[in-house]
């Protein structure tokens, strides 16, 4: 049976994936009783009552008409989630200037075509601003430049 | 009465320090400098200004977190009347009257309009703090555990039913927010809960990356699938000051939708959004000329421009004396609250007088430094409008970045900063509200506490939640509201349904 409803079928499937995860990453924990709940008590609970909403979800979709799967962009999403990864390791090392310079190209790079010049005066802008904020204004213990 | 007036003149000591009024006024700024800004909502502006708030003393960091709330309110409208673009939810209304008289030529009425109705409302707002906020921090004292976890759940009930989106897929997302709270070392046992060895776990999940991730990053990956780093263009202003006539109709609108406003705040759910739908619709059924809406109608301006900013105010005023945030943006405060070391709740009152009542006279301050920053300087938001997306979104991932890891000077948050902003996209691409999320991450923790610390009194019996009368009482009203919310919608589906069939 084909649901009627991709979008809401696939939500209701991410809901039972993070239940069931809840649940596995829970299975070796006590659980105790209500009167005096051991560390696995909450989990399971707070996991099957988020269960019991995915299958809600995942079966209404069966059932009533919505919306399809829409299409994702994956090109900005995977630049700017790699960005993200490479800034977080850049930062104490290399410091704000040239993260702050790949940070402007590599969004750049990731969803808008700035022509040179143009990225040129973006980078300096980000250097300058958040030198400005970070360093001097809330004095942030961030190497400005690289060790 | 007289105890009344020393807490305001209390408040007033600390809201006019030099240095509050400068955070007061940064606040207000940021808020509407960012609300004008396009595809940065007030959410998103929450998000990456929490890590600095931690380098603010707490009095400072509040009013000027107040700031930004009430500041981006006001932004949204300016940008809903100028380019038909609501800078967030409260200000779609707006979008109808507001955009209208920008295309007879009449935005600066309708932008001075916005202001002057802000300005009353937030002032009657306030005050409605000053007077129900303390009974209720009073009421709230007598509250037992049980009777916490059922206001809570009130709380999240509410949220859900008049949250935008799918009933069923917000209430996922709730208990999605409460089982993320779960993560980290359980209080009660000592025993460690969803850490995966990961030592800097052991605390919890860190609420800023969280934050950041589904509200700053997630956005900007789809702001940026929808507008394609395009900047827009808008028409020059004209006159700023409105006719006799529009006086006559707007100053009612403004009351009533102040009245409405401060009371649908004060309900867990509410809000600003709820009371600018409501404002508005209230002004067309009573308008004698109802045919004028959606065709430049100045109550259609004042009205729902009143209504979001008182509703955006009197929402402190659950969180403020129950510690239960009526919004995503309130529990968004609440963090930066728990961020400061400060518990939410009743004994704010009593344990921090000068937080309490400052916070709330610089909200007055607040509105007043509102009017007078946007009306005069409304050319500039007007050219900042133009700035096209791709110079803004490198500034904003810079700042959520370096935001998130200046907190604890680690890098485990920026990945988490990475994670929840994919995840976050994953909820957006399937239409799952993210807000709830929020609430549920929030308040997931003292919601177990005291459901624990409940049902260790009634030796585990589950019974104790219907025994207590106000426990009771909150469970009823919650039954109530999700069987008139639900219902209509089970019986449109249904009957949808049955004409497929047929």
């Amino acid at each position: 049976m084909r649901p009627r409803s991709a979008q809401d079928f696939c939500a209701g499937l991410m809901f039972i994936a993070f239940a069931a995860a809840g649940l596995f990453f829970a299975r070796d924990l006590e659980m105790g009783s209500a009167s005096f709940m051991e560390t696995g008590y909450m989990p399971r609970l707070v996991s099957f009552v988020l269960l019991a909403i995915g299958i809600a979800v995942a079966v209404r979709a069966l059932f009533r008409e919505g919306p399809g799967l829409a299409s994702w962009a994956w090109r900005p999403l995977i630049l700017l989630t790699a960005t993200i990864l490479a800034a977080g390791f850049l930062l104490p090392k290399a410091g704000l200037v040239v993260t702050a310079v790949v940070v402007a190209l590599a969004s750049n790079w990731a969803a808008a075509p700035l022509g040179l010049p143009r990225i040129a005066a973006l980078a300096a802008l980000l250097v300058v601003f958040s030198v400005a904020l970070f360093h001097y204004g809330l004095e942030l213990p961030i190497p400005v430049w690289p060790r | 009465m007289t105890e009344l007036l020393s807490n305001l003149a209390l408040g007033l000591s600390v809201a006019v320090t030099p240095e509050n009024l400068l955070f007061c006024f940064v606040g207000c700024l940021l808020g509407t400098l960012i609300g004008v800004l396009p595809g940065i909502g007030p959410l998103a502006t929450f998000a990456m200004l929490l890590p600095i708030t931690y380098y603010l003393p707490p009095a400072g960091a509040l009013i000027m977190l107040a700031g930004v709330y009430y500041g981006a309110q006001y932004g949204g409208s300016t940008t809903a009347i100028l380019v038909n673009i609501p800078g967030e939810a409260s200000s779609v209304v707006t979008c109808l009257d507001g955009h209208a008289m920008t295309r007879q030529g009449r935005a600066g009425v309708a932008l001075a309009t916005a202001a002057v109705a802000s300005l009353i409302a937030g002032c009657i707002a306030t005050l409605v703090i000053v007077l129900a906020g303390p009974p209720l921090s009073r009421l709230a004292l007598l509250f037992g555990p049980a009777d916490y976890v059922a206001v809570m759940l009130l709380g999240l009930v509410a949220a859900v039913l008049l949250g935008s989106g799918s009933i069923l897929k917000s209430a996922g997302m709730v208990v999605l927010g409460v089982l993320f709270s779960l993560v980290g070392t359980d209080v009660n046992t000592g025993g460690e809960r969803y850490t995966f060895g990961i030592p800097e776990l052991a605390a919890g999940l860190e609420f800023i990356p969280v934050a950041m991730g589904i509200f700053g990053v997630a956005e900007i990956v789809s702001n940026l699938e929808a507008t394609k780093g395009r900047g827009r263009t808008v028409s020059p202003i004209s006159s700023l000051i409105p006719s006799r006539e529009d006086v006559r109709r707007a100053f009612p609108a403004a009351l009533r939708g102040t009245a409405l406003g401060s009371f649908l705040g004060i309900l867990p759910g509410g809000g600003a959004t709820v009371s600018s739908f409501a404002s508005y619709s209230l002004e067309r059924k009573i308008s004698k000329s109802p045919r004028r809406f959606g065709h430049g109608a100045v109550e259609g301006v004042a009205g729902p421009e009143a209504a979001n900013n008182a509703g955006a105010q009197t929402s402190f005023i659950p969180m403020l004396s129950l510690g239960i945030p009526p919004n995503a943006l309130m529990a968004l405060m609440m963090g930066a609250m728990m961020i400061q070391g400060i518990t939410p709740g009743p004994q704010v009152m009593t344990a921090q007088p000068a937080l309490f009542w400052g916070l709330i006279v610089s909200m007055w301050i607040g509105n007043l430094v509102l009017v007078i920053l946007n009306l005069p300087l409304i050319g500039i938001w007007v050219r900042l409008l133009r700035i096209p997306y791709g110079y803004l979104f490198p500034a904003i991932m810079l700042l959520c970045i370096v935001g998130t890891y200046s907190v604890n000077a680690r890098a485990l948050d920026v990945q988490l900063l990475a994670i929840f902003g994919v995840i976050g996209y994953l909820f957006f691409k399937l239409d799952c509200p993210p807000a709830p999320l929020l609430l549920g991450l929030v308040l997931g923790s003292p919601m177990e506490e005291q459901l624990r610390r409940a049902l260790l009194l009634a030796d585990g019996d589950w019974s104790v939640f219907v025994t207590s009368p106000i426990s009771l009482g909150f469970l009823v009203l919650s039954a109530v509201m999700l069987v008139v919310v639900v219902f209509p919608t089970v019986r449109q589906s249904r009957d949808a349904a049955f004409a497929e069939e047929q």
